[in-house]
């Protein structure tokens, strides 16, 4: 180290240095991310629409006591929750047994990866828009199908009942690879003396997985589902292209509702208010998610 | 190690027939799409079904290339995500370098400010940065969408840079500066050379990443001739009557790019999720 400091022509300099390189960094972020949490912490106690500029103003505590008024808000939480759980359990089951499928040694293991982590490149639009055209009513795969082997048509997208599982299969679609993705990685860092002994002393593959496997990959699993159910909680690009919230607002999920009352109504105070209780639903489900989470490891 | 014929019989019900199925379900709609743009309009909406385009035609993509919008789509979209991955490669160099390489105050909070504001949902300041991007006059401009993705990308694209750094030996860093290398010059003409593959990697997410941006170019534009593809395409099927085979060719123009870049990265994604850095 000594030897570096001589050496350098300006080590006046090189105390800076890393302060500069990160400059841009910091500037971007403190500007366009911490920044506008901020301003949503602000605009929540204000009185601020679009429509109507004139009334603009602070009032304190009114937009938070609306929340208990708000007759939208409890069925937007209701079906957020299980749009998550549904969702993310599915991910979960079918991303593992993704991941296990392929942690096997076999043929054309290298195209099966890359087909089935395809999905992760495509964006929620797209994968809205191939599903659509999956799901659509008269020119749909679907009911092609389903006339030529003379079944009734259905409405997938536009019934009450059949929208919302519709709309978890195409989210399905997407978000299998990322389950499968983190977990395959787990799985692989595992040696494989663990499972040559575990088949000496004579255990079957049920045991083997249950046994073995899952409690070795569970940290993976957990921090993955953790990542996945902030996410789906949050993410409105896929429904918005879908449903757009309907048929009569059972895909309307809590993200979907705060976008349209922030920034498609323009009701700016409001919509903040809306934001900060969900940065308070994440913040309280993740900490107890770990706390649950860490409990689970003691009893081990 | 001989395998029986009643395992043979079980790996066919547990290994086979899953893969199968979880192969048929993924490129389905790949399929059925790219089918849907190969066929002719008519053949789209009439009575007669059938799964592959017969007879086969590239109508739907120079007429949605040529006289519909996806051409000025594709151009928005590629102007976009071109400037803010370049913008955010270098910032993540600089970035990767200072925390691989130096010992300074307020490293850890700096870390742990970008690990928190990568967990931030953005749906949380939407309407705030519409706000801001107001003020800043940049409504209905490319440039808010670019530097809005630059800032959500920094955080995970540091992380994963800063291990690439990370993997090259310090060692060649105190060789350059015995020759006489400056910090700067170090990093300039020794570490980045080696870490070429790191940095195409990082571009390639980056770049998947802002090209797959929706929410951002929605919010913040509102001429038709700004939109990238995904608003584009969002925007074609709220129409009254929607062109099908033209939506389907429109997708399958967005999937492309982003789809050659997976095959660049998908090595590394394996690996690049253990490390935790990489977005849903």
């Amino acid at each position: 180290m000594v030897s570096n400091r001589t050496l350098n022509r300006k080590p006046g300099f090189n105390t800076w240095l890393p302060y500069l390189l990160i400059l841009p960094a910091v500037v971007f972020l403190v500007t366009f991310l911490l920044y506008p949490m901020i301003r949503a912490l602000i605009n929540s106690f204000f009185n601020y629409q679009r429509t109507k500029p004139k009334q603009y103003g602070f009032i304190g505590l009114e937009n938070y006591k609306a929340l208990f008024q708000d007759d939208d808000l409890l069925p937007s939480l209701l079906i957020s929750l299980k749009w998550v759980v549904v969702e993310v359990g599915l991910q979960t089951v079918i991303g593992l047994m993704a991941a296990l499928l392929l942690n096997r040694r076999m043929k054309l293991q290298g195209v099966l990866r890359t087909v089935i982590f395809v999905p992760w490149a495509i964006s929620g639009v797209l994968t809205g828009i191939l599903w659509m055209l999956i799901f659509d009513d008269n020119f749909g795969l679907i009911n092609n199908v389903f006339e030529m082997w003379g079944l009734t048509p259905r409405s997938w997208l536009g019934n009450t009942s059949l929208a919302f599982p519709s709309v978890v299969i195409a989210e399905l679609w997407r978000g299998i690879p990322f389950l499968a993705i983190t977990i395959l990685a787990a799985l692989q860092t595992i040696p494989d003396e663990v499972y040559e002994s575990a088949k000496m002393d004579g255990a079957n593959r049920a045991t083997v997985l249950f046994r073995i496997t899952l409690p070795l990959i569970k940290e993976s699993i957990m921090y993955a589902t953790l990542m996945r159910c902030i996410w789906a909680f949050q993410s409105v690009d896929l429904i918005m292209t879908m449903t757009n919230g309907g048929p009569l607002g059972v895909t309307t999920t809590f993200a979907l509702y705060m976008y349209e009352t922030s920034v498609t109504t323009g009701n700016y105070g409001y919509g903040s208010t809306l934001a900060m209780l969900s940065f308070l639903i994440l913040i309280g489900f993740t900490i107890a998610y770990l706390k649950a989470n860490s409990y689970g490891m003691e009893d081990n | 190690m001989k395998t029986s014929w009643k395992e043979k019989t079980i790996n066919i019900f547990v290994i086979y027939i899953p893969l199968i199925v979880l192969v048929f379900f993924v490129v389905t709609p790949i399929f059925w799409t790219l089918s849907l743009s190969f066929k002719h309009s008519s053949d789209i909406v009439s009575e007669h079904f059938t799964i592959l385009p017969d007879p086969f035609t590239l109508e739907n993509y120079t007429k949605s290339w040529s006289t519909g919008r996806i051409s000025q789509y594709f151009m928005n979209s590629a102007i976009i995500s071109i400037s803010a991955v370049i913008c955010v490669t270098i910032i993540v160099i600089l970035n990767g370098f200072a925390l691989s390489r130096f010992r300074f105050r307020g490293k850890n909070l700096f870390m742990v400010f970008m690990l928190m504001t990568q967990m931030l949902p953005r749906i949380i300041i939407i309407s705030p940065l519409y706000l801001l991007m107001r003020d800043l006059g940049l409504v209905d401009k490319l440039a808010s969408c670019i530097i809005v993705e630059i800032a959500t990308a920094i955080p995970f694209q540091t992380l994963l840079m800063k291990g690439f750094m990370s993997g090259v030996p310090k060692e060649i860093d105190e060789a350059a500066e015995i020759d006489g290398c400056t910090k700067m010059q170090t990093l300039f003409t020794v570490i980045l050379p080696v870490i070429v593959p790191g940095i195409l990697t990082v571009f390639s997410f980056a770049f998947i990443n802002c090209w797959n941006e929706y929410l951002l170019p929605y919010t913040f534009l509102s001429s038709g001739s700004k939109f990238p593809l995904s608003v584009g395409l969002r925007y074609m099927i709220t129409q009254m009557s929607i062109d099908y085979g033209g939506l389907a060719a429109g997708a399958i123009t967005a999937i492309i790019p982003p789809l050659c870049l997976f095959g660049y990265v998908q090595r590394y994604l394996v690996s690049g999720m253990s490390a935790g850095a990489i977005k849903g």
